[in-house]
């Protein structure tokens, strides 16, 4: 009775309530949990089709969106890798052993510095591509030589711009070249996939993207855009035939319609539960919920150049910003407790990371004093910049309305998500901007240099010190040297306040239970590893 | 005849012209693809080459030309973010949107006009005023709200239909009724009104007269000429099915062209979003010249100077 006046109630909110269609397909969702439970109640349930798609050796995943290229050297959105890292191979890879993160082998056997900018490789032999073709030096030297190809225009290319060249001192020893000692080189590797050099060569670029061949555990079978991609397990995979023998990526844009994917079984596995479905999703039979705190970040920036003439620009007002936000209140109330608070710009998951430098906490009595001090003892209005993506919306009016108990009235400017990078980009978005920061490079390289170091595209910020740290940080192959310059570079952070950290993400999965797989906090998705029980 | 058909071939070449043109400059001045393409860490320097390398950093009159000059030939550039011809992209998409686009007329053609007929025959009988009630509730009804309870109750209570994709008429269905309820119900009005008026005229009272049977009145006198407007209606949104699955075909997964379009407004694809509108602007014109034409055979009064 109580699911059945749950179930009115819902409908009723759905009918009555003035929602926008993304709160509307949330609270839809929600209803859709709450009708199976319903229709069982009332008698009305029926198993017709119910698990007709599953297989016991095929999986069905619900991605966001379609697929852009199946060319490795190309475009790099997640939807394409996850379907793309399981027909190539990069020759290191990421890992996590019991939250622990290292670089393991992969392609290469070894990876050793040479001198300052040389780094040399040891190549795995007898690896074949899926249309025989044997893997070699020249694939890697093919594959950097594409991506630095001004004329490619590679989206990868800013991944390993501080390459020179690659050097093939024979078939499986390889080295890699630096313009600068370049101390992301092994992360750079487990990011960039090896494509075959004879068959691009022969076959043409437009012809790849749609016809891949890797080394990976999966071979392309099909492409259906708009609507699925098929990929066959590899039997001659070098590191183990797959267990799974076939995988189908959907694309399936809408999360409600994902999630009802999931829920009449033509999904195993779906991308990006919204936080508000994920507990009902987690009572139902044979559906779990995954999840793993990711590397990308939500964080306000704050126009810190004294020539934009803010108030933002006065060092007072942003560490009044900061005292301000109640981040445990929003991360309970609107993530549902799905994210964790960060003190500072890194999460404990990047190289760089210091737990001894402090973070702001709330403190409402801070916040005002030091308003006072900058001149705004009666309160400052702010222009502040958020785009329409995800949540966003919500997060900015609960940030706008707990600075404004400060005195910081925050004038909330929505703009769609093209609109707010552009305004980002041209450090036109008034004080404050809500963005999410990710560089998949898990280092503090790929933050911090382009969100604080002075002139990037990114950067509301200049002080020739960060510059100094950031520099030599990136410059130097001694790990001890670059920590020491990333813990006095977020000290400076903490003490000039040109951004305010705020969470660290999860990623939400919906799963079925006969699919065994866990979440990467790099978010990729590698199906040799999972495996179908039942 | 012939000049009418010059004129508006004439008119269809000012209308892509100003649909482009209004395009591309709504594009181009709401966000940078270079932003959202290329990697968040993206330097400087790799932002530069890719706009060098698309021709972002011309003049946006230079980029308008190009895009024009191409266009007459055919060629729409390259998407920015599948690289491959950005024609080639829409137009493999195109059958699986005008497969849907059909099958919501048929819908409305099916549903609509019987409808419209029986409230017309029933006039503000109980039936007459269930009929409007439903159409009203159709015209009401927002697609992707019916869309979502469809699949809810449809798919995921009930398992009658599959919740998303292309496949056979089962999984056509539901995306084919979300889409066509706003035009159906507005069909069922404009019969009903259409046929009202029609059946007071005096050739009808005439043809009665005569003993015809009410079916025959009905078929070969009344419907004929109440159809005229019904037919510029279906028209008008059969081209307007084109446009309106953008939403329908996200919410049900359906791989056309408008699934497609939606992806690429928010990367800023632009060559694909160009060559999204101008073939479902060109569409929408060559239906408009058919319903035209079509529209001057069904009533002799019209002529074409």
């Amino acid at each position: 009775m109580e699911r059945e006046t749950q179930l009115h109630r819902s409908l009723d909110e759905l009918l009555h309530a003035g929602l926008s269609r993304r709160e509307l397909m949330q609270q839809a969702v929600r209803l859709g949990l709450a009708v199976p439970a319903a229709s069982v109640l009332l008698g009305t349930g029926s198993s017709l089709g119910a698990a007709a798609a599953q297989s016991s050796e095929a999986v069905s995943i619900g991605l966001t969106y379609d697929v852009t290229t199946l060319d490795a050297t190309m475009q790099y959105d997640a939807q394409t890798i996850n379907v793309y890292g399981n027909i190539y191979d990069t020759l290191l890879r990421k890992d996590w052993v019991n939250g622990e993160f290292s670089i393991q082998p992969h392609l290469a056997e070894s990876i050793t510095t040479i001198n300052d900018t040389t780094w040399e490789l040891k190549l795995r032999s007898g690896v074949k591509f899926h249309n025989g073709d044997e893997f070699t030096g020249e694939d890697v030297s093919f594959t950097v030589q594409r991506v630095l190809d001004p004329s490619v225009a590679s989206p990868q290319f800013s991944n390993i711009s501080g390459y020179d060249h690659v050097e093939v001192v024979d078939p499986y020893t390889i080295r890699i070249i630096t313009k600068q000692p370049f101390p992301l080189v092994p992360i750079t590797l487990c990011n960039l996939r090896i494509v075959p050099a004879k068959y691009f060569e022969q076959n043409g670029a437009e012809h790849v993207a749609v016809n891949p061949v890797g080394t990976g555990p999966y071979k392309f079978v099909e492409w259906v855009r708009g609507d699925h991609v098929t990929l066959d397990a590899n039997p001659d995979y070098w590191n183990g035939a797959p267990g799974i023998k076939t995988v189908v990526f959907r694309i399936i844009p809408e999360d409600a319609t994902r999630i009802a994917a999931l829920q009449t079984a033509n999904a195993d596995l779906i991308l990006a539960v919204p936080p508000i479905n994920a507990p009902a999703l987690e009572t139902t039979p044979d559906l779990t919920v995954a999840k793993t705190l990711i590397e990308r970040i939500s964080w306000i920036e704050l126009q810190a150049l004294p020539e934009s003439g803010r108030p933002t620009a006065k060092p007072e007002v942003r560490k009044a910003i900061a005292y301000a936000i109640d981040r445990d209140a929003i991360i309970t109330a609107l993530l549902l407790g799905n994210g964790e608070k960060v003190s500072t710009m890194l999460t404990p998951k990047h190289f760089g990371f210091s737990p001894d430098v402090p973070g702001y906490e709330f403190d409402l009595e801070q916040a005002k004093s030091l308003l006072a001090d900058a001149g705004y003892a009666d309160g400052v209005d702010l222009e502040f910049m958020v785009g329409t993506g995800g949540q966003s919306k919500e997060y900015a009016e609960a940030i706008a309305g707990q600075l404004s108990d400060a005195g910081i009235r925050a004038k909330i400017n929505l703009v769609e998500s093209a609109v707010l990078l552009a305004g980002w980009q041209k450090h036109d978005f008034g004080d404050m901007i809500l963005g999410t920061w990710t560089s998949n490079t898990f280092d503090a390289d790929g933050t911090l240099y382009p969100l604080f170091h002075s002139g990037t595209v990114w950067s509301n910020y200049n002080n020739p010190e960060m510059d100094r740290l950031l520099d030599q940080a990136r410059s130097t192959l001694d790990g001890a040297a670059r920590e020491g310059f990333y813990e006095q570079a977020l000290q400076l952070l903490y003490a000039d306040v040109p951004g305010v950290p705020l969470w660290e993400q999860m990623a939400l999965y919906g799963l079925s239970k006969r699919l065994q797989w866990q979440p990467r906090p790099d978010q990729e998705l590698f199906l040799v590893d999972a495996s179908l029980s039942g | 005849m012939g000049l009418y058909i010059i004129g508006r071939v004439y008119q269809t070449a000012l209308v892509l012209f100003g649909v482009s043109a209004v395009v591309f400059l709504l594009l181009h001045i709401s966000g940078d693809p270079a932003a959202l393409l290329l990697p968040q860490d993206a330097t400087k320097e790799s932002i530069e080459q890719f706009r060098h390398a698309h021709g972002f950093d011309q003049p946006l009159y230079i980029q308008f030309y190009r895009f024009l000059a191409g266009a007459v030939r055919g060629d729409l550039g390259n998407s920015l973010k599948f690289n491959q011809p950005a024609l080639s992209l829409v137009l493999e998409r195109f059958p699986a949107t005008m497969e849907l686009a059909l099958a919501a007329l048929v819908i409305s053609i099916v549903t609509g006009i019987p409808l419209g007929i029986i409230s017309a025959m029933k006039r503000n009988s109980p039936l007459d005023t269930a009929a409007m009630v439903v159409s009203m509730l159709g015209q009401s009804i927002p697609a992707f709200w019916l869309g979502i309870m469809m699949i809810l109750l449809l798919s995921v209570k009930w398992q009658i239909f599959p919740p998303f994709g292309r496949g056979g008429i089962s999984h056509l269905i539901l995306p084919a009724i979300s889409l066509s309820t706003w035009s159906a119900a507005r069909v069922a009005r404009l019969t009903r009104s259409g046929m009202i008026e029609v059946l007071g005229q005096e050739y009808i009272r005439t043809a009665r007269a005569k003993g015809l049977a009410n079916v025959v009145v009905v078929q070969r006198h009344a419907l004929k000429n109440a159809m005229l407007p019904i037919i510029t209606v279906l028209g008008l949104d059969l081209g307007g099915f084109l446009g309106g699955a953008v939403i329908t075909e996200t919410i049900f997964a359906w791989p056309g062209a408008g699934q497609l379009a939606m992806q690429s407004i928010y990367s800023r694809d632009y060559p694909v979003v160009q060559a999204t509108v101008l073939l479902v602007a060109s569409g929408y014109v060559l239906i408009n010249l058919v319903v035209d034409v079509t529209y001057a055979y069904l009533n002799p009064r019209i002529r074409f100077g």
